[in-house]
């Protein structure tokens, strides 16, 4: 009887990832691939170096930013600090920033010996993706009860093996689920190659813009594409299997203690390391030419008029928004109905299809997909907002399956012999103990839609520009007064961005 | 608001944990199911509730087969071993959660809870969080909270286990004068023969 | 008191479910609107097509449509069946793509051009006692070893037009030409913006040649923070024998249901009033004789009498080969 309603919970799901991505692919595939190219591509020069460099760096970028990612989660889920929730947005805010403004910022604080170099790739991704451990993990063991810690304590096991022995276990699942998420990202990762890396590095996504864009190869392209999809489809399935349920005692303890000498010190690393690419960035905004000047954002806020440079704020900031409500609106609702009645791993695979797949081939899918009325939706302003929510549903659901699994089982089973229906136990159960993982789910995917700049400016969009492509556009121009505008257009979105993070955590969290 | 369990069986992973088990419980009265563990008593409460379901046989309360019922139209109360108080919610929302599901006006609920916090005397705990209480109050919030959408049946799963031995004989005492007042059928496991004692009418041993 | 925050939660889905229902009402075409597809980077001033809705009652909307190249590649695919009934900005590296999909109906016209060339940092290059590149040839010069930053040809539009150029100078010969500049220390990144605004000296870099635009200087001047003395010249100048003359296209698209009225933009794109427009707003050289240049452009833009041009066939063919060979050259 219950078996019937749960699938159908994971329905909208897969309607919104078969309508983004898995039909179109599959288009694509049949109108666009010529057989021989299947093989022939990659004899192409630069193509199979591409694959292997993409799955190399994507997996070291990977362990790193988890073994990195750790430290900051540790301290900002089990201490209570003044500027506490400050951070934690501090951290998200780059892993939703469009890569062309912390790209230029993260460079100008890097060394310069390290410019154009594999090393300053792994930083870069780790800097970018941390966030995705400190809110994956981080819920989880802010829920662990600190006397499992003393009892591991009054066993003899020091800081180091309960670290080994207790907490990482407990977090396994967890750090398992963010770093698939992360291995995506790096895998997939364009900007931060480009910008970072220099030409001599490309990744298969760049790959894919090269053939399709520049040598007009759209059936070599699809096949990368479609490569590239299914690599991180089997590596998705294979690590959702390798990870089992786990149930604990959930306990929404408030952080308690105060910080000691050691969670000092990573308070402040961490607060150094986010702070000063975004320092670099409000500096570019208000200094050019050795000297002081709010021109740069006295443009950007129409309150000063530059002969032919027209940026329409109001217009592109009410898009952003607009977009990132409604593909929250989607996203949240379908992850959570996803995640709370089907514990299916193949679900969680097939949610990653539309962030694994690069953007140049998903935007062209679209387009000849969905190109005969009545289903002409190419232009239509429904598109976005679902790609943007396709994009963000596997964190949505990653951040609230670590928490749905320890959620014991029986408290749904009391809450049952009292009466309440399927629907009620969700609503008064399953709900408010998400909620912390329902305000991650929030928080990354109006984040992921405020800064994605890459399928959707794949997409056509009439009338409407959004901020990551103003200030793409402010950023292609010469001269002092684009550049520091569009420093001032990057340090806006930094903080609205930041400010909307920081609401949804004070929801959550007081 | 008899309780009758006629011919029931069940088994899990091919072990059969029950097999045509029967027993009435009349109404008002207690039974205590006394066995070691492992001998299926859980299982027997969970397929009451309608958490599992039989295999073969049927389950009546108040002579109405309820055996293909949902948990929740049931109107069964189980006292979890391990309570699973809802760590989200303060003591009198724990009491009234059945309440606020049966769509109980906000007054009926405020008496009620009122009324089993008076029984279970934790009247002055009323608004503190559940993860604050010891062992014998979290019993108690519970009991209060099985009770308190006055279900047909009662359930109690080792109620008692884990308290230590003051507590447990004065708990013991309280819950059968609770039981009694309350008019409750109730079907208690225990695998603490003093206990089943204390507390219930009648006796059965499972094997 | 928790319920009720249960409930907030759940209003909240529903208030954002509504907000974004609204903000995704369908929008109907009529006849009397147009549809422009240009690239991202099309910024004309705000009420730049006024006038043509005030002569013909005809209202356009622009579509952006990613870069030059994505527009393209979109365009080829929708062939016959396009997203818009106008195409803005297909330039001569593109075009014969375009045309060998059959994406316009009639031939396209062009709208408007630019050089793509060598720009140097003059004040950068007068602290280190150097004189000014001019021609390709100077380039290897180990006076400038070390000083140019060039983008990828393989990602970046300028980057390959500055490949083009060499090309159409020394022709088979070309791959000698890169071994030698390659050797002489050129850096080469992925974006324009990337050479420009990091590795150029006038925003901190260390090299004081870099390829760009032939308007970058004026824009240097327009666009500069504080203003320039009025009689300053531009801070950056152009090496004005290293130009590849980019030329943009603008044409009807194939299967535009409004061809009459497409025709009507296409005059009013080439017209005398919105080519005014251009040279200060997309910074490029407008097509139509008629248009006077604008101060800045005269003042500080180096017109480039003989730049290196190839045929847009020519481009078309040998594209890929060009590319895999240079990035033999370049970056392996």
């Amino acid at each position: 009887m219950r078996k019937r309603w749960t699938r159908l919970a994971s329905a909208p799901a897969l309607v919104v990832v078969a309508v983004s991505t898995a039909l179109p692919l599959i288009v694509i595939s049949v109108q666009e691939i010529r057989g021989h190219d299947i093989f022939a591509i990659w004899q192409r020069p630069g193509v199979a170096d591409a694959l292997i460099f993409s799955l190399w760096q994507g997996m070291l970028s990977t362990a790193l930013t988890i073994a990195f990612g750790l430290f900051p989660t540790w301290v900002l889920a089990r201490y209570r600090f003044a500027g506490r929730s400050i951070l934690v947005a501090l951290v998200t805010v780059p892993f939703v920033l469009p890569t062309i403004a912390v790209g230029a910022a993260f460079l100008a604080v890097l060394p310069t010996s390290l410019h154009r170099t594999t090393w300053a790739i792994l930083l870069a991704h780790i800097f970018f993706n941390i966030s995705v451990v400190v809110r994956t993990v981080g819920p989880l063991w802010r829920s662990v009860d600190q006397g499992l810690i003393e009892s591991a304590q009054t066993l003899g096991a020091s800081p180091a093996q309960v670290y080994r022995h207790l907490l990482l276990p407990i977090a396994r699942p967890a750090i398992i689920s963010s770093g698939s998420l992360i291995f995506v990202m790096c895998f997939t990762s364009y900007g931060i190659i480009q910008i970072l890396g220099g030409p001599g590095l490309a990744t298969l996504d760049i790959e894919i813009y090269r053939r399709a864009v520049q040598l007009g190869d759209i059936s070599g392209a699809t096949v990368l594409g479609i490569t590239q999809t299914l690599c991180i489809a089997c590596a998705f399935a294979w690590w959702s299997r390798s990870q089992g349920a786990q149930f604990s005692k959930i306990e929404d303890r408030k952080s308690a203690r105060s910080l000691n000498r050691s969670s000092r010190v990573i308070v402040f690393l961490t607060t150094a390391a986010f702070t000063a690419p975004i320092a670099a960035l409000i500096f570019s905004s208000l200094h050019t030419r050795d000297s002081w000047s709010l021109t740069g954002w006295k443009v950007l806020l129409g309150l000063q008029d530059i002969r032919g440079l027209s940026i329409d704020l109001p217009s592109a900031l009410a898009t952003s928004l607009v977009y990132a409500l409604a593909a929250t609106a989607i996203a949240v609702p379908v992850g959570m109905a996803a995640t709370a009645f089907a514990r299916r791993h193949w679900i969680h695979t097939a949610v990653v299809l539309p962030l694994s797949t690069s953007p140049v081939v998903l935007g062209l899918a679209i387009l000849i997909t969905y190109d005969r009325a009545p289903f002409d939706f190419r232009s239509s302003r429904l598109l976005i907002p679902l790609v943007h929510a396709a994009i963000a549903l596997p964190f949505v659901m990653r951040a609230m399956i670590a928490i749905a699994n320890v959620i014991p089982p029986d408290l749904g089973h009391a809450a049952a012999t009292l009466g309440a229906s399927p629907w009620r136990r969700w609503l008064n159960i399953d709900l408010p103990l998400l909620r912390p993982a329902l305000a991650t789910g929030v928080a990354f995917s109006l984040a992921m839609s405020l800064g994605e700049f890459g399928a959707t400016s794949f997409l056509t969009r009439r009338n409407s520009s959004t901020l990551p492509i103003s200030i793409a556009n402010l950023f292609s121009r010469a001269g002092d007064i684009p550049r520091s505008t569009g420093m001032a257009a990057a340090t806006l979105l930094i903080f609205i961005t930041g400010l909307l993070v920081i609401s949804v955590d004070r929801r959550s969290y007081s | 608001m008899s309780l009758s369990i006629r011919h029931l069986s069940f088994s899990y992973n091919k072990r059969e944990l029950l097999n045509d088990f029967s027993l009435e419980v009349a109404s008002g009265q207690t039974m205590a199911i006394v066995g070691p563990s492992g001998s299926g008593k859980s299982t027997l409460l969970r397929l009451t509730a309608g958490l599992l379901v039989a295999s073969h046989g049927e389950i009546l309360i108040n002579g109405i087969n309820v055996s293909a019922t949902p948990t929740h139209l049931r109107s069964v109360g189980l006292v979890f071993q391990d309570n699973q108080l809802f760590t989200h919610l303060n003591v009198f929302n724990n009491v009234a959660f059945g309440l606020k599901m049966a769509h109980q006006s906000r007054s009926a609920i405020a008496a009620r809870c009122d009324e089993l916090l008076n029984l279970v005397g934790l009247t002055e705990f009323s608004q503190q969080s559940v993860s604050t209480l010891s062992g014998g109050q979290a019993k108690r919030v519970a009991l209060a909270r099985a009770l308190a959408p006055k279900p047909q049946v009662l359930l109690l799963d080792e109620p008692l286990t884990g308290l230590d031995d003051e507590l447990h004989d004065r708990l013991a005492t309280d819950l059968r004068q609770i039981l009694q007042t309350s008019k409750t059928t109730a079907l208690l496991v225990t695998h603490d023969l003093a206990e089943a004692r204390t507390i219930a009418d009648t006796i059965t041993h499972l094997q | 008191m928790k319920y009720s925050l249960a409930h907030k939660t759940s209003r909240l889905v529903i208030a954002l479910t509504l907000i974004s229902l609204t903000a995704c009402g369908s929008d109907k075409p009529n006849t009397q609107e147009l549809t422009l597809i240009a690239y991202e980077s099309f910024t004309p001033p705000v009420g730049a097509f006024d006038a043509f809705t005030a002569q013909t009652g005809i209202k356009v909307t622009i579509a952006l449509s990613g870069d030059a190249g994505e527009m393209v590649a979109k365009a080829s695919l929708t062939a016959g069946n396009p997203e818009g009934d106008v195409m803005w900005g297909v330039d001569n590296t593109f075009i014969s793509r375009a045309t060998d999909s059959e994406v316009f109906a009639g031939e396209p016209v062009a709208v408007d051009y630019g050089d793509v060339c060598v720009n140097y940092d003059i004040a950068a290059l007068a602290e280190r006692g150097i004189d000014a590149p001019r021609t390709l040839d100077d380039l290897l010069s180990s006076r400038y070893a070390s000083m140019l930053v060039i983008e990828n040809a393989a990602t970046s539009s300028p980057g390959l037009a500055f490949l083009l150029a060499t090309i159409a100078a020394f022709g088979d010969n070309w791959p000698n030409y890169w071994e030698k500049l390659i050797n002489n220390d050129v850096l080469i990144v992925d974006t324009w913006n990337d050479a420009y605004y990091t590795s150029f000296t006038r925003y901190g870099g260390d090299r004081p040649l870099v390829v760009s635009y032939a308007t970058s200087p004026p824009a240097e001047v327009i666009f500069a923070s504080p203003p320039m003395a009025t009689d300053a010249p531009a801070p950056t100048s152009v090496a004005t024998e290293t130009c590849f003359r980019q030329t943009e296209y603008a044409g009807i698209l194939r299967g535009t249901k409004h061809p009459a009225e497409s025709q009507l933009l296409i005059d009013y794109l080439i017209s005398k009033d919105f080519q005014t427009l251009l040279p200060e707003s997309l910074f490029v050289y407008p097509i139509n004789a008629d248009v006077e240049l604008p101060e800045s452009f005269i003042k500080y833009a180096p017109q480039i009498s003989q730049p290196f041009t190839l045929t847009s066939n020519d481009i078309a063919t040998h594209r890929e080969s060009w590319l895999e060979q240079w990035s033999d050259i370049a970056l392996r």
